[in-house]
């Protein structure tokens, strides 16, 4: 099986003027194989986002960015040959549908524009069909309508049409689901799998909901403070975690069968981006920790996992 | 009483509590909340677990004494909140804590946090050293140290931020905390550190809480008693053990099934969704109630002879091109069988399919009540100008009164009727919960009879073409009620033997035994072929006249000029049209067809006397690349 | 269209308010009107019947609905000073000032939209900082101060523009303009007059630029904001993902979203350039109806001041109409509430 899309050693910094203020990336190793997704899981604020926005090339000029992105049968690829591709071997869904269309174009305007943009010919037949496709019953009144005219649920099927108007070799999801309601969001999920297989592009699937990630991913990387510290299957990261925040994550995560008042805590916070990290970043918050830790630590293959940590044995 | 403990005292009584706000073009208003009525006892965790919009908060708000109701109310520790003074509605305030979402936002971006715990201990007129003392001992409480008493919001986390807000619900040290949406705007690590806070404070305080969320995994965590909100009333309320492991209510079943990660599960609502599909539209007859269809004692044979020629066709259609087996997978093709002059030429079973199995017709089932028709109308039998109503005169009132048998068989009879197979209010919804279809808790629609009668006109009928199941109902109704003959002996009789069935059909009941007439048909990929070469032979088959060539001709020449056609059928085929329940192309080969949601088939081509019949297992009910990718593979075959 | 009711009807309550608002203050002004008219020497029983023959003796309230009677019916009172009906003086005037706020307001328009835009593209570099300090040079010079500047500078010191006049004392005879709207330079276009035409502009430069300064600067500022404001959008963001080019981004999409705001800010302005007129005609001789309010101003003269003062009001509600107008076209969401 081919891969898609392999990311190494990826790391972000910001500067002003040619000093670094915060470096949110700090080593992001990912890899997607053809037609599979890859789920990101993490917290707020642990470059999640970052990493989607790094691979479509579209940092601010105050990040530098070093490490390799390869995609597809491009190789290693640039800033600028990413400009290239995005929107059409690349493309994206985002979190707010409400906000990701402009308030002030039709959605037809607004998909024509895209359509345009990838050369596709008869385009209202396409967007007819399209808008069908991701189970927008009435297409004609979709495409007149203003994003306002829409429910949020139907605003992320017309954004998942407009990033599948032609297939697409990587789709990148960035938490599509989560200014949804639950049962609507789990209906954009069932869509975009059953999509997925029908047209069989790949996907990188990032959310802070791990039952959601758990749901649609074929492997998953947990990511804390800028670094992945956990890859694998995504039955088995959720069946075994092997990181202590991993496991913290998942034990964090509610449920009637949990006793209350007993949930697995992880002590502290995430640290914030301005932190100077030596060493392993959850250290601090972890409950296993060792002096050791206090140096980067090694990543350790278990089976078919890899997990950055001092205290996992393989 | 609830879950085997004794809760005595009933610390808040929530009366028919109804909330409208007014709405500009509407004179009754929208109501948020309708005529809720809850005890909240001692001690306990009351879960209120909605989507947005569900009037959760509205409800919170006006128990809560935040909103004024409309109507109905609230009694907290025996005193109302209405009609009260301000000073004893003060009083009553101070047993009253409050928790919102949004921590920084709920604390006064200018106030340290000793003044936000401090503020509610002013106003209850507590003097300083005991408010220095209060404060202290809620910040240990709350797990925060006291150097960060002269922060302000913004240098706080947002966990600190909860923490600080709970410390500030809890100094006036009240009876009954609201919390509302209390973790939503938490990660997940810091999330699980506030709700054992929550436990551990309510069980030291005693407090009772009243929990409104979304998350279904934070109530069920945290509540004894879980109550699911849907458009302003519970749908649902009950120990949460009962809730979580019992779900009485469909949408408490699918928030569950949501929450636990699970996909859609096969059950009466969902099986005809993709991939339940794949087995359920095989074994109908499993799961809902059917009847026989029998087969030919001696069955049309046909010569087969493999044409492997056809795997390699190519086909552009939407932006790509296929091979024959491509398309077919792409497609999610359960059974295709193509016969050419009388050959049988092309043969593919997947999915755990033979040429044995039977499968679902849905849709193309109308097709075969059309051809019915026509030998019942060359019989005498009927007249099909008549109106409906005038062979079933239990349908005078209602739309069948005016519309004419042949109106039904051309679906253009004027029908207030939503095809929208999406909705759950649509009608279509409605006529499948009539027919069994689906789950049925409304009361309402209790099998097809009932249904079809209140059925309404919505303009002149013969005018415009309009899809509408319902009027295939009626005529197998209709026909059945005249001939006084089971449907689907009449379809035994009069074309499934003679067109020389190799096996036995059926066709799905409702609950009263009246065939589904619009769709209820499953059978073999072969005897599905057989009923399309009836079309090519001219009414024929094993040497006899099944239906009347003069109906066949009749059909082929399409609706009349005159008949307004729709959109969709015009984008996919121009010049096209629908009569005798079968769908006709235009243009110089003129093909004639009969169509299924999910996918089914009969595509007859007169010129070419090809006949194939397909059936799918598609994930969603219809979509314009589906059906175009379908008419693209269907006319490289006839090409070929 | 409900909605334009509602902007209608409202728009005439804020006229009947401004017109009993100005009534009430011409009345409660501590100087006999009487006396103003008839002048200084005037006698006791002359200015007694005076104030009968102008209706000055009758109670307040009578007094305002006849002159809102009269003023609907197009008699807007006499000047005291200049002798003739007000709204003749007024309509006489009003389409010399009217020009000049047209060119001074396509100067603001397009030249503080073009600069804010390029600013906008040229964040935090030079070419924006030149722009910012040219803005904030014209938002905050008086209009007078400016007005005497450039007229020494441009009329003076370098003559390239007159000093001052709507046209040369030489074109009544050379070029005379044929009257049919009473737009001087609108009527010179339309009947050939070219040379009266480029007279006309030639004298417009200097006033019209003083005018458009404030506006000018107000303009750059709104919509660079508005669109470094729109830029960091999300659908911008969205657009430039899904590959469209950055000329399309920021030409078509963000800066349609960013006009709304700045057609507010243009009519706003528009209203106040009515006030800067005052100074700027008198700084230039500007035979319109700025000087004619400043004149009418200091001699107290009420009815050319209440008749100036509605005539204000009205163009304001009307500027602002029209504003509305354009947003519901640009903005579907206006129609929302």
């Amino acid at each position: 099986m081919s891969t898609v899309l392999k990311i190494s050693e990826l790391e972000v910094d910001f500067q002003i003027n040619g000093v670094i203020t915060n470096t949110p990336l700090r080593g992001i190793n990912i890899e997607i194989k053809a037609g599979k997704t890859l789920g990101i899981v993490g917290e707020t604020g642990c470059g999640k986002t970052l990493t989607a926005t790094a691979i479509m090339g579209l940092l601010p000029s105050s990040a530098v960015q070093r490490g390799q992105i390869e995609f597809a049968d491009h190789g290693v690829i640039n800033k600028s040959e990413m400009a290239a591709i995005r929107g059409s071997e690349i493309t994206m869904i985002f979190q707010n549908p409400q906000s990701a269309f402009n308030p002030i174009f039709t959605i037809g305007a607004q998909l024509t524009m895209v359509a345009q943009r990838r050369g596709i010919s008869d385009i209202k037949a396409i967007l007819v069909a399209r808008l069908e496709s991701v189970g927008l019953r009435d297409p004609r009144r979709v495409l007149e309508s203003y994003p306002h005219e829409l429910s949020g649920g139907m605003l992320q099927r017309a954004m998942i049409a407009m990033a599948l108007l032609s297939t697409p070799t990587l789709l990148i999801a960035d938490e599509p689901t989560t200014a949804l309601d639950a049962t609507i969001g789990d209906q954009v999920l069932t869509l975009i799998a059953t999509l997925q297989k029908r047209e069989g592009f790949a996907m990188l699937f990032i959310s802070h909901d791990v039952t959601a990630v758990a749901k649609v991913s074929d492997e998953i990387a947990v990511i804390y403070a800028g670094r992945v510290v956990e890859t694998g299957p995504a039955h088995d990261v959720m069946s075994s975690p092997q990181h202590p925040y991993t496991r913290g994550l998942l034990g964090a995560i509610p449920s009637a069968e949990k006793a209350r008042g007993t949930l697995v805590t992880i002590p502290g916070n995430v640290p914030s981006v301005l932190t100077n990290i030596k060493g392993c970043a959850f250290a601090e918050r972890c409950s296993a920790r060792i002096d050791k830790c206090d140096q980067e630590p090694p990543i350790v293959e278990i089976g078919n996992r890899s997990v950055a940590c001092w205290v996992v044995k393989s | 009483m609830l879950g085997g403990e004794i809760m005595s005292e009933i610390v808040m009584q929530i009366t028919e509590l109804t909330k409208v706000f007014p709405l500009r073009d509407s004179k009754v208003g929208f109501k948020a909340v309708d005529s809720i009525s809850i005890d909240l006892y001692k001690g306990e965790v009351l879960g209120v677990v909605g989507e947005s919009g569900s009037g959760k908060s509205t409800l919170a708000r006006c128990a809560f004494g935040i909103t004024e109701p409309t109507s109905g109310g609230t009694i907290i520790l025996g005193q109302s909140l209405v009609g009260k003074s301000r000073k004893a509605t003060r009083e009553l305030r101070a047993h009253l804590g409050f928790v919102f979402q949004d921590p920084a936002g709920s604390i006064n971006p200018r106030m340290s946090v000793h003044a936000a715990i401090a503020e509610p201990l002013m106003l209850a007129g507590m003097d300083s050293d005991s408010i220095d003392k209060r404060v202290n001992f809620l910040m240990d409480r709350v797990g925060l140290a006291t150097s960060q008493l002269s922060r302000k919001s913004h240098e706080l986390s947002g966990g600190q931020c909860q923490r600080v807000a709970i410390a500030r619900a809890l100094a006036t040290n009240p009876k009954i905390v609201l919390l509302d949406e209390p973790t939503s705007s938490l990660d997940l690590s810091v999330q699980a550190q506030i709700l054992n806070l929550l436990e551990e404070l309510r069980r030291d305080f005693d407090l009772t809480y009243f929990l409104i969320s979304h998350n279904l995994d934070v109530v069920s965590h945290l509540s004894d008693r879980v109550a699911v909100m849907k458009d302003g009333v519970f749908v649902e309320v009950g120990s949460t053990r009962q809730v979580v492991d019992a779900p009485k209510h469909p949408f408490t079943r699918e928030l569950i099934r949501v929450y636990s990660g699970a996909a859609r599960e096969f059950d009466l609502d969902t099986w005809q969704d993709g991939p339940m599909n794949r087995w359920a539209f095989q074994n109908v007859s499993t799961f809902l109630p059917t009847r026989k269809i029998e087969a030919s004692t001696k069955p049309l044979e046909f010569k087969a002879l493999i044409d492997d020629t056809l795997d390699a066709i190519t086909i552009d259609v939407a932006d790509s091109t296929y091979t024959l087996p491509e398309l077919l997978a792409d497609v999610d093709t359960d059974a295709i069988v193509v016969v050419r002059k009388a050959t049988l030429v092309y043969e593919k079973y997947f999915n755990d399919m033979t040429e044995d199995s039977v499968h679902l017709l849905q849709s193309v089932s109308k097709s075969i009540l059309g051809a019915l028709y026509a030998v019942m109308v060359e019989r005498g039998v009927i007249d099909i100008d008549k109106p409906i109503a005038f062979y079933l005169p239990e349908l005078v009132g209602s739309v069948y009164e005016d519309a004419t048998i042949a109106q039904a068989l051309d679906m253009t009879v004027a029908i207030n009727f939503s095809e929208d197979y999406s909705d759950p209010q649509s009608e279509m919804a409605r006529l499948d919960r009539a027919a069994g279809w689906r789950t049925n808790t409304t009361g309402q629609d209790l099998g097809l009879r009932s249904f079809l009668g209140t059925m309404t006109a919505s303009g002149e009928h013969g005018k415009a073409y309009q899809y509408c199941s319902a009027n295939t109902d009626v005529l197998a109704w209709l026909i059945s009620e005249v001939t006084q003959t089971p449907y689907q002996e009449l379809l035994t009789r009069y074309i499934w033997q003679p067109m020389g069935a190799h096996d036995d059909a059926s066709i799905i009941v409702d609950s009263e035994g009246l065939s589904v007439g619009n769709g209820g048909i499953s059978c073999t990929t072969r005897d599905l072929a057989r009923f399309g070469l009836l079309i090519v032979n001219h009414g024929r088959a094993n040497g006899e006249q099944v239906i009347p060539t003069a109906w066949i001709d009749a059909t082929l020449a399409g609706a009349s000029a005159d008949v307004e056609s729709a959109d969709y059928l015009q984008a996919l085929h121009p010049g096209g049209s629908y009569k005798n329940k079968w769908w006709i192309t235009a243009g110089a080969s003129r093909e004639i067809f009969g169509v299924g949601i999910y996918g089914q088939y009969v595509w007859v081509d007169p010129t070419s006397e090809t006949v194939i019949a397909k059936f799918s297992s598609l994930p969603i009910p219809v979509d314009g690349v589906h059906s175009r990718k379908h008419m693209a593979l269907f006319k490289a075959i006839c090409a070929h | 269209m409900r909605i334009m009711w509602n902007r209608l009807s409202s728009a005439l309550l804020v006229l009947c308010a401004a017109s009993f608002i100005t009534f009430t203050l011409a009345r409660v002004i501590p100087s006999d009107p009487a006396l103003a008219y008839i002048g200084p020497k005037a006698t006791a029983a002359d200015s007694a019947k005076l104030r009968i023959t102008l209706g000055l003796d009758q109670p307040i309230p009578i007094q305002y609905f006849k002159y809102v009677w009269q003023t609907l019916n197009g008699n807007w009172g006499y000047s005291l000073s200049t002798k003739q009906p007000v709204l003749q003086e007024i309509i006489d005037r009003l389409p010399a000032t009217l020009e000049l706020i047209f060119f001074a307001m396509s100067f603001a328009v397009i030249f503080g939209v073009v600069m804010g835009v390029y600013a906008a593209k040229y964040r935090g570099r030079f070419q924006d900082s030149v722009i910012r300090i040219l803005a904030i040079a014209g938002v905050s010079m008086p209009a007078f101060w400016l007005g005497l500047l450039l007229q020494m500078l441009f009329a003076g010191r370098l003559a390239w523009f007159p000093a001052t006049g709507q046209f040369d004392i030489e074109l009544k005879y050379d070029n005379p303009i044929t009257k049919v709207t009473g737009f001087p330079v609108f009527d010179s276009i339309i009947t050939g007059n070219f040379a009266a035409t480029m007279n006309g502009l030639h004298h417009m430069v200097l006033p019209a630029l003083t005018l458009s300064a404030y506006s000018f600067g107000l303009l750059s500022r709104m919509a660079r904001a508005n669109l470094l404001e729109v830029m960091s959008q999300d659908y911008i963001k969205v657009a430039r993902a899904y590959g469209l080019s950055e000329r399309l981004v920021f030409f078509k999409l963000a800066l349609r979203n960013a006009l709304p705001p700045i057609v507010t800010v243009t009519g706003l302005s528009t209203a106040y350039l009515i006030t800067g007129t005052f100074f700027v005609e008198q700084v230039y001789n500007w035979p319109g109806i700025g000087s004619f309010a400043v004149n009418s101003l200091l001699s107290i003269d009420y009815p050319a001041i209440m008749g100036i003062t509605l005539l204000a009001a009205i163009g304001y509600l009307v500027i602002n109409f029209i504003v509305d107008l354009i947003h519901a076209k640009m903005d579907p969401r206006v129609w929302m509430r």
